[in-house]
């Protein structure tokens, strides 16, 4: 008990996304299509320029670090350069840096790897320079991009890389990360705890992982209550029953609970638009409907994003679902 | 190893799919000594323009210069290449002295980040005392200076024919073994991009020492679901919220799946069922329109919820039978028009400048007078003088009279428009040189004859639409069909947009 409370302790002084990253290919969580083929790149130390598309938290970068460990081992880290494009965008990044990269002698490689995160925030023209660059170090450097959309990636690029495409990962996925990592550093995770943590990360690990360090902080047990306080996220039920007091034209119980959510749990608007917009298929409504309420959500938010109070914007859209049907 | 490096042609007589261009280019080379011109190589991404120069170079043993988007290209970058390019050819190096300037991106020289860069590589084009090859995406977006100073060779699409021998030469040379059907639906796949094909063999044969069929459609389907089988899902069978899920595993961006699923909803739906599903196909639409205008992504997701789960949500029940779904027939129509429309914005821009008019009035109220008034170059000496006074080349006579764009007609229009827009400039320099029009234009007369025989406008718009029918069977190739003054051209013509 001692033992694992101290060790505990000591877990807490790191960051898990870090301390648990998978460390090989073979550790990274879902997507074996893409490991498969990745891996038997690695075997044959014979990679192609690569493009990662897919959303936040899905292992883009973590497959990126892994590929460059294994081939390299401990000197990984000269080996590797992380650009992260949107910190550094414009194509200054591209000419100085990756050029000076790519040009510096290096022992016993073959070739380096540039990992550009965020690369569908490079300008078109960064993204112009950078194809050519791509075919001209091609000797001595592979490039791996990874992006959120591959569309705002330019075609010419797009021809020289593989791509992969990362989706969400699925709720089992994160659910054995989540038991994994609780096991290594001792501390009792509920069931209930579990859903709320596959809930709150829907389908991004890092979301998952940072839930979990930061609810386990805060007791000895992670539990549902622990969760969804510190990740600020409303119940799935409390967004359910809000709308439903909506729909059922209660207004004013829909605007106190709106508010007790703003105002006492200290939600922001945008999560809670966006957890309504996860959950419309649990409401008690047919399907146009359901398709009218996501659409009245999208307008809220977009309101919202032109610099509408979000407030009024909210409650303007639980005052508009008593006119369904 | 990449082997889109590795199996990179050394030698022209290597590059493959496009025979024409590539004669065209050593054509070009062999003569240069006596036009002194540079070259711009365009076309679509991956279909061998910067293999073509580079092989070239070794072929003549030119060393090379090369200026790309990676470098900076400003004046001062551009005048000191040119420079050197200019000195290197005084000290005769390897018996001809001669060194090849290698400009890839020549579409792409912006304004901020290569300041003065426009310019000075048109200058460097016009003075460089050596060869230089352009190369670029879109012959349009260059500008129109260095357009007109430039020979111009277009590469295009290399046809699945040219590219299976080209994959199965590495399969050969990689010791892999291969099912022939494999390759064709690699090369199917890649419709025109010979790098990607050869990308996607590498990635296909990564570990292993053959590849088949069916390796290739496992390939592609174990990321990403099928459309058709998507439209299925959409249009006849699945709930909306089905449709809502089976949509994050299509392979296509939220713009091109609305134009999907817009056409061939029509095929099933029908009265109120259609309306409200095209009520919601206009919503998603509202969306892409604010992602456009906002660059914000995020909103992409509602205009996902709109056409897939607003349409399935409109469908009442589920949809039996089979329908044959197709891709958006606008595609098709856009591809084919794209040139199109560039050329007939260019000649209406031509004609805004001289006249004064803004382009939408030249494009309104004068160009379909102009068309009428030179319809197949029967009123010859008014077409010269519209080449002329407007600068068009072959392909904007053709154009706007309708007349094939490679016909002798056209062809000696435009050198005799060049010809009296020579005259004028000496002319006007006061200088009493150089006349000698006159005899040319007689000769050329003789060439007019099998045009006037039809001269129905309607032909031309008919074919336009066969022209649709047959690339819709995988036809492209028109240009073995290129006839000499047949109306049936297969031109584009101005009545497509009036």
């Amino acid at each position: 008990m001692s033992e694992a409370e101290s060790e505990s302790r000591a877990g807490r002084e790191e960051v898990w996304i870090e301390k648990y990253r998978p460390q090989t290919l073979s550790e990274v969580a879902g997507h074996e299509g893409i490991i498969e083929r990745l891996q038997s790149y690695v075997d044959r130390n014979d990679l192609s320029h690569m493009l990662f598309s897919g959303p936040a938290g899905t292992g883009k970068t973590t497959s990126a670090m892994a590929i460059a460990r294994e081939l390299y081992g401990e000197d990984w880290q000269d080996n590797f350069l992380e650009l992260n494009a949107s910190d550094q965008r414009g194509i200054d990044v591209v000419r100085d840096r990756v050029k000076s990269f790519a040009r510096t002698s290096f022992g016993g490689y073959e070739y380096r790897i540039i990992f550009l995160d965020e690369a569908d925030a490079l300008t078109s023209e960064a993204q112009s320079a950078l194809r050519r660059t791509m075919e001209q170090f091609s000797n001595n450097v592979r490039f791996i991009l990874s992006c959120n959309y591959s569309s705002q990636i330019i075609d010419p690029i797009q021809s020289r890389c593989a791509v992969f495409r990362f989706s969400p990962l699925s709720d089992e996925a994160i659910e054995e990360q989540i038991h994994r990592i609780a096991e290594a550093e001792g501390i009792e995770v509920t069931d209930d705890g579990v859903d709320a943590l596959v809930y709150v990360a829907g389908g991004d690990m890092r979301k998952a992982i940072n839930g979990l360090q930061a609810a386990s902080v805060t007791g000895n047990v992670v539990d549902e209550d622990a969760v969804f306080e510190i990740t600020s996220t409303a119940r799935p039920e409390e967004i359910t029953a809000m709308v439903e007091q909506a729909l059922d034209g209660d207004f004013t119980a829909a605007r106190s609970e709106l508010d007790r959510l703003l105002t006492d749990q200290g939600i922001a608007g945008g999560d809670v638009l966006d957890q309504i917009h996860r959950s419309v298929w649990e409401f008690d409504v047919g399907d146009e409907a359901a398709v009218r309420i996501l659409d009245r959500v999208g307008e809220a938010d977009y309101r919202i994003t032109e610099g509408a109070n979000e407030r009024i914007q909210l409650e303007a859209l639980l005052a508009s679902l008593a006119l369904e049907e | 190893m990449d082997w889109t490096e590795k199996y990179r042609p050394t030698t022209l007589a290597e590059v493959r799919g496009n025979d024409k261009a590539r004669d065209a280019l050593e054509e070009w080379a062999e003569t240069w000594d006596d036009h002194r011109e540079a070259v711009v190589l365009h076309g679509s991404p991956g279909v061998g323009k910067t293999s073509a120069a580079h092989a070239l170079a070794s072929d003549k043993g030119w060393p090379t210069i090369e200026l790309n988007a990676s470098d900076a290209r400003t004046k001062d970058v551009i005048e000191r290449v040119a420079g050197e390019a200019a000195r290197s050819g005084t000290l005769s190096q390897g018996g001809s002295g001669r060194r090849l300037v290698i400009m890839d991106e020549a579409d792409n020289i912006h304004g901020n980040a290569d300041r003065g860069g426009t310019r000075a590589v048109t200058s460097l084009v016009k003075e460089a005392d050596q060869p230089v090859i352009l190369i670029a995406n879109d012959f349009y977006e260059m500008s129109k200076g260095l357009r007109n100073a430039c020979r111009e060779i277009e590469f295009r699409e290399v046809s699945t024919r040219s590219i299976v021998p080209v994959l199965r030469d590495i399969c050969r040379k990689e010791d892999i073994e291969f099912e022939d059907d494999a390759l064709q639906q690699i090369a199917e796949m890649n419709s025109g991009d010979l790098r990607g094909a050869i990308k996607d063999l590498q990635a296909l044969t990564e570990g292993r020492d053959s590849i088949a069929a069916e390796d290739v459609i496992t390939g592609k389907r174990d990321t990403t679901q099928g459309i058709f089988e998507y439209l299925d899902v959409v249009i006849k069978e699945g709930d909306a919220e089905t449709a809502l899920k089976s949509s994050y595993d299509v392979d296509e961006t939220p713009d091109d799946l609305i134009n999907w699923i817009a056409d061939n909803v029509p095929k099933d739906f029908e009265g109120t069922e259609l309306a409200r599903a095209y009520d919601a196909l206009a919503r998603a639409d509202q969306w892409l329109g604010r992602v456009r205008a906002t660059q914000n992504y995020s909103f992409w997701k509602y205009a996902g919820d709109n056409m897939t789960a607003g349409v399935a949500a409109a469908r009442g029940g589920q949809k039996g039978g089979w329908t044959r779904y197709g891709p958006p027939s606008y595609w098709s129509k856009l591809g084919r028009t794209k040139g199109t429309r560039k050329t007939r914005d260019y000649i209406a821009r031509q004609i805004a400048t001289r006249n004064g008019t803004s382009i939408s009035t030249a494009r309104r109220e004068i160009m379909p007078f102009l068309a009428t008034m030179t319809h197949h170059c029967k009123n010859r000496e008014l077409t010269i003088a519209m080449a002329a006074a407007y600068d068009l080349d072959a392909s904007h006579v053709s154009f706007i009279t309708g007349s094939g764009e490679d016909t002798n007609k056209v062809q000696s229009i435009v050198e005799d428009a060049q010809q009296l827009r020579d005259d004028e400039t000496a002319e006007a320099s006061g200088d009493a040189f150089a006349s000698r029009s006159d005899t040319d234009a007689a000769e050329d007369v003789s060439d007019d004859r099998p045009d006037e025989t039809d001269g129905q406008q309607s032909i031309a718009a008919d074919s336009a639409d066969q022209r649709t029918e047959s690339e819709r069977d995988g036809e492209t190739d028109n240009d073995d069909q290129q006839t000499e003054g047949d109306a049936d051209d297969g031109q584009t013509g101005l009545s497509d947009f009036m």
